[in-house]
């Protein structure tokens, strides 16, 4: 979250300067924030495309409603979240169908390690099947999983994104988690525990 | 809970996730997002909150305007009848039927000076000056026609009961009779206003 410091503006004085018609400080808000906005998009949705989408819409609401906007209730960052998930959530309504999770996850998720290769692809492979498992989570337990696990919001500020309160970010959190770790066994995995079960 | 098998995996996803979060650390939205949002500023713009309320005071002063204007013009109005209220349709002698243009200056045509003075906005005196030659008539007088260029004048007859409708007053409503009516109508075909009125009975005569 970037409030602004000695050599740059503070959040609400780029919002009241946008107010007052300046096409600098509004860029200047878009240039800090576009890339939560759109990562925030991108994990939600698992669409390059979409998240494209919903980031312009994004700041495109900004613009309209930046008179509404109050600095003193919340701070910037934590309004943009919300206003991407409320978009998010409206996108995957109307397309549910147009989700395409390769084309989402194939940029980022290259080898990185050229010491091993081969640790490095099954790794990049499991992030891959991670990213995957995060889009199929129902998307109250998927909104928390990213903003607290991906962009490292504190519980506070998710409660405050999401507009529940905090023990409900902690439930959900806890029950995202677990259905993350059920849908990233392995079938063999599985069947050990199931076996070792069984014999207990 | 105390599976040691889940809380590994539960380590070994925190592990997963952070390695994803630091991965997407340098994602940003393409170039062309940003045109595309700063197009929308620019086309958005000029409908800004302060701009809108800019717009409104303007608005609001010329709606203000507007009333005190239309207060006054209905002030105006409606002392108008009481200084001089109508009077029977004014009775004029005209010198001829001939056709002409109203509220055209006299000199810029060769109608006969009577036709063409200009007349006051609402005249109602009777013409004592009026000759034997002159056919009784009625000249109705309308706002002034700013453009007389294109003006042409239709001759109809009609019933004179047909000029009540039309606003006209009739100083004997339930006499019988046709008045020739001289009216004059725009370029547009729309009749601007009746030059003349004149009872065919009494042209007859």
């Amino acid at each position: 979250m970037v409030t602004g410091g000695a050599a740059e503006p503070a959040d609400a004085d780029l919002v009241e300067r946008a107010r007052d018609g300046d096409r600098d400080a509004f860029e200047a808000i878009y240039c800090r924030y576009q890339a939560i906005v759109y990562r925030f998009a991108r994990s939600m949705t698992g669409s390059v495309t979409l998240a494209e989408d919903v980031t312009q819409e994004v700041f495109v609401a900004l613009m309209r409603d930046l008179a509404r906007y109050d600095p003193q209730r919340a701070c910037l960052s934590t309004y943009l979240y919300g206003v991407a998930r409320n978009v998010t959530r409206a996108r995957l309504r109307r397309e549910p169908r147009s989700v395409n999770l390769d084309d989402a996850f194939s940029n980022g998720s290259e080898p990185s390690s050229l010491d091993d290769p081969s640790a490095a692809l099954t790794r990049s492979q499991d992030l891959i099947r991670l990213r995957k498992a995060i889009v199929s989570l129902p998307s109250r337990y998927r909104e928390v999983i990213v903003l607290c696990a991906l962009h490292e919001l504190s519980y506070t500020d998710a409660a405050a994104v999401i507009g529940m309160p905090v023990s409900t970010v902690r439930s959900r959190l806890h029950r995202g988690r677990a259905l993350l770790v059920e849908r990233l066994r392995s079938p063999q995995a599985e069947h050990s525990r199931m076996v070792a079960r069984c014999l207990a | 809970m105390n599976d040691p098998t889940r809380s590994s995996e539960i380590v070994e996803l925190e592990r997963s996730l952070r390695a994803v979060a630091d991965e997407d650390t340098n994602q940003q939205a393409p170039l062309r997002v940003h045109a595309a949002v700063m197009r929308t500023w620019d086309v958005v713009q000029p409908f800004a909150p302060h701009r809108r309320r800019r717009l409104r005071t303007v608005a609001a002063l010329v709606a203000i305007g507007s009333m005190a204007a239309a207060l006054v013009a209905a002030v105006v109005m409606s002392r108008a009848p009481a200084e001089t209220s109508r009077p029977d349709p004014v009775i004029a002698r005209t010198v001829d039927r001939g056709p002409v243009v109203a509220n055209v200056p006299s000199q810029s045509r060769g109608a006969p000076a009577e036709t063409q003075r200009p007349r006051p906005r609402r005249p109602r005196t009777r013409d004592d000056t009026a000759t034997s030659r002159y056919e009784p008539g009625v000249v109705l007088v309308a706002d002034p026609i700013v453009d007389t260029s294109a003006m042409s004048i239709v001759r109809v007859r009609v019933p004179r009961t047909a000029l009540v409708p039309l606003g006209i007053p009739l100083v004997e409503p339930n006499d019988g009779g046709s008045v020739d009516l001289e009216i004059l109508v725009g370029e547009d075909g729309v009749a601007r206003t009746i030059r003349r009125a004149v009872p065919v009975a009494v042209r007859q005569e």
